[in-house]
């Protein structure tokens, strides 16, 4: 790995934070006035004037822009309104749990994805083949929020073998992160089926299988290892796609992450926590797709780095 | 590779004769019926249903399925908690989500595919915004944008269509970038450049019939996903406002009553899934019979 393809991925991440922030900039100020977001209906003329001064929303806005970027250069997102504590710290602190879920339904997405995939593209157009590829498209055209209801009455108000809400032990991140996992399994599935096909095609794969390489082996050791990498560019993917589906999937299973505590905000009116948030799960996945962008030329020589 | 298909127009016709005489399947027909329905829903529910959606009596609340004890003839699909028809309010509800799904597939449709045909006759400059721009998405995924505009303008009909199509536009911005840049390239094109055509001909006559079956069959798979993320939407309290009937507002105050009454919860969950799961077959359709080369997209 070049550091000049590190140096490139890194400035372009930065760029992105950068541009994602400007957004949100803009969008604060789409509303005329940012600081009737953040008081309450009932506040004064004073009170309005006052934290307009203290905000610098009575600057011009280049000076507004330049200060909004040193602040959040710094991390200083302003105040949450509703905890009364800085907001980016109250972000973090629900950091741990979203990631948790995410980590957690990646988990599902491949335990359960791989091995169907495979089995299906051995099998190829056998009964199991078409069941799997039927599920695959059920899974896609089925919303998260509601395959958690479903997941809730039948596992928790039925069968009384899970909780249906809550964070409290790992208990209560199965149900939610089966849910969350099994819409990316149905991915992984197709994708790695399709893959294992191609693979199997390749010159190399017939060449091995000539000379006499057992059927598990060539699987294993030849096919597998060249199907997995569109599978992990895949999965990159899908753990963005998953940080996104964790804010409905949280607050169907009041699941306490940083998505339902930004719908909360939302609904509290709670401008700078909103922000906080916003900027946290985007920084979070500029991070991701920096990681995987570093990772990809390692796990797959044959791609350059000098693009 | 396929072959260029110089004047041919965006063929699809109900016959859909390009193959000559391939089959409709069942599955395509069923998804065919379940759209007609829902569109119909959404032209004129009162023809569907005489229930009121928004007024419900409360002696009638949580009234189970018709066939269930307690259950009946008058209400189908049961009651909710105020004593709202269910069948009533999935029905009304088919408007909100068709609407916002196909205002926001062809704005997000015609934005995306203008700047991305902008960007590939205009060159290098215009393509490092673009894809600039494009990058930025990356980090701003559509219910992050949803909720900070939900959170600045307030939520609404409106705010989830601007959500959606402003996070919408870059599949097509960079399919009608890649294949403009490869079509410029082939012989019928330059044949057309070189006999003199101008750059408003050689698009409108020769590039943009070539692309819009592509761009038709990328629209269905983006129509299915608007519903869904409009129903998301909906669920999280940021898009259409009760007491107006939604699905994703329908599932989201089910929610609260699951064990009581089940039904409230499943049903809405039904529409969506049918409806998505027959854009999608309708889209899978499309493809194979408007054009082979995205098979395996």
């Amino acid at each position: 790995m070049s550091r000049r393809h590190a140096l490139a991925t890194l400035g372009q991440a930065l760029l992105i934070v950068w541009g994602v922030s400007t957004v949100v900039f803009v969008a604060v100020r789409l509303s005329g006035d940012p600081v009737t977001l953040m008081v309450s209906e009932t506040a004064g003329a004073e009170e309005v004037a006052r934290l307009r001064h203290a905000y610098g929303f009575d600057q011009s806005l280049p000076v507004q822009y330049a200060a909004f970027l040193a602040r959040v250069a710094r991390g200083d997102l302003g105040e949450s309104i509703g905890f009364n504590l800085p907001a980016l710290s109250v972000a973090v602190a629900r950091l741990p749990a979203t990631l948790t879920l995410a980590a957690a339904a990646l988990l599902v997405a491949v335990g359960v994805g791989v091995p169907t995939g495979v089995a299906a593209a051995v099998r190829r157009d056998s009964f199991w083949d078409r069941a799997a590829m039927v599920i695959a498209l059920l899974g896609q055209s089925t919303p998260t929020f509601w395959s958690g209801l479903l997941a809730i009455l039948v596992f928790a108000a039925w069968w009384r073998l899970l909780p249906a809400g809550g964070g409290e032990s790992w208990r209560h991140v199965v149900l939610p992160a089966c849910t969350l996992g099994w819409f990316s399994a149905a991915k992984v599935s197709r994708v790695l089926r399709a893959a294992v096909i191609e693979v199997m095609t390749a010159d190399f794969v017939r060449t091995a299988h000539a000379k006499g390489v057992s059927a598990a082996a060539l699987l294993l050791r030849h096919v597998l290892p060249n199907a997995l990498l569109g599978v992990v560019a895949l999965l990159a993917i899908e753990l963005e796609l998953l940080l996104g589906g964790a804010i409905v999937t949280e607050t169907v299973f009041a699941y306490p992450g940083m998505g339902r505590l930004v719908i909360q905000a939302v609904g509290t009116r709670d401008y700078p926590l909103v922000q906080a948030v916003v900027l946290v799960f985007s920084a979070l996945l500029v991070l991701v797709n920096f990681i995987v962008e570093l990772l990809y030329p390692w796990l797959d020589p044959r791609i350059g780095t000098d693009r | 590779m396929t072959s260029p298909r110089p004047t041919a127009p965006a063929r699809m016709g109900a016959g859909g004769a390009t193959r000559g005489a391939r089959r409709w399947r069942p599955a395509v027909v069923g998804a065919l019926l379940v759209l007609a329905t829902m569109t119909a829903w959404a032209i004129a529910p009162q023809l569907a249903t005489s229930a009121n959606p928004i007024r419900g009596r409360l002696g009638e609340n949580f009234r189970p399925v018709v066939g269930l004890p307690g259950g009946s003839r008058a209400h189908l699909l049961g009651t909710d908690s105020v004593g709202r028809d269910v069948l009533a309010r999935i029905v009304y509800g088919a408007r909100p989500s068709l609407l916002v799904g196909s205002a926001a597939v062809v704005l997000a449709g015609l934005l995306g595919s203008t700047a991305g045909l902008l960007a590939g006759y205009l060159g290098r400059g215009w393509e490092l915004v673009l894809m600039g721009m494009a990058d930025i998405q990356l980090g701003l995924p559509f219910l992050l944008l949803a909720i900070t505009l939900a959170a600045v303008v307030g939520p609404g009909l409106g705010t989830a269509i601007l959500a959606l199509v402003l996070t919408g536009w870059v599949p097509y911005a960079r399919l009608a970038r890649a294949e403009l840049l490869s079509l410029r390239a082939r012989p019928f094109v330059q044949a057309a450049r070189a006999v003199g055509a101008s750059s408003a001909r050689v698009m409108l006559r020769h590039v943009l019939p070539n692309l819009g079956p592509t761009l038709v069959v990328v629209a269905m798979f983006s129509f299915a996903q608007m519903i869904i993320m409009e129903s998301a939407l909906s669920f999280l309290g940021l898009g259409i406002q009760p007491p107006r009937p939604s699905w994703g507002s329908m599932l989201s105050d089910a929610r609260s009553y699951l064990v009581t009454a089940w039904w409230a919860g499943v049903f809405p969950g039904v529409a969506i899934v049918a409806t998505v799961l027959a854009v999608n077959v309708v889209g899978e359709e499309l493809r194979e019979r408007l054009d082979p080369k995205l098979r395996g997209l």
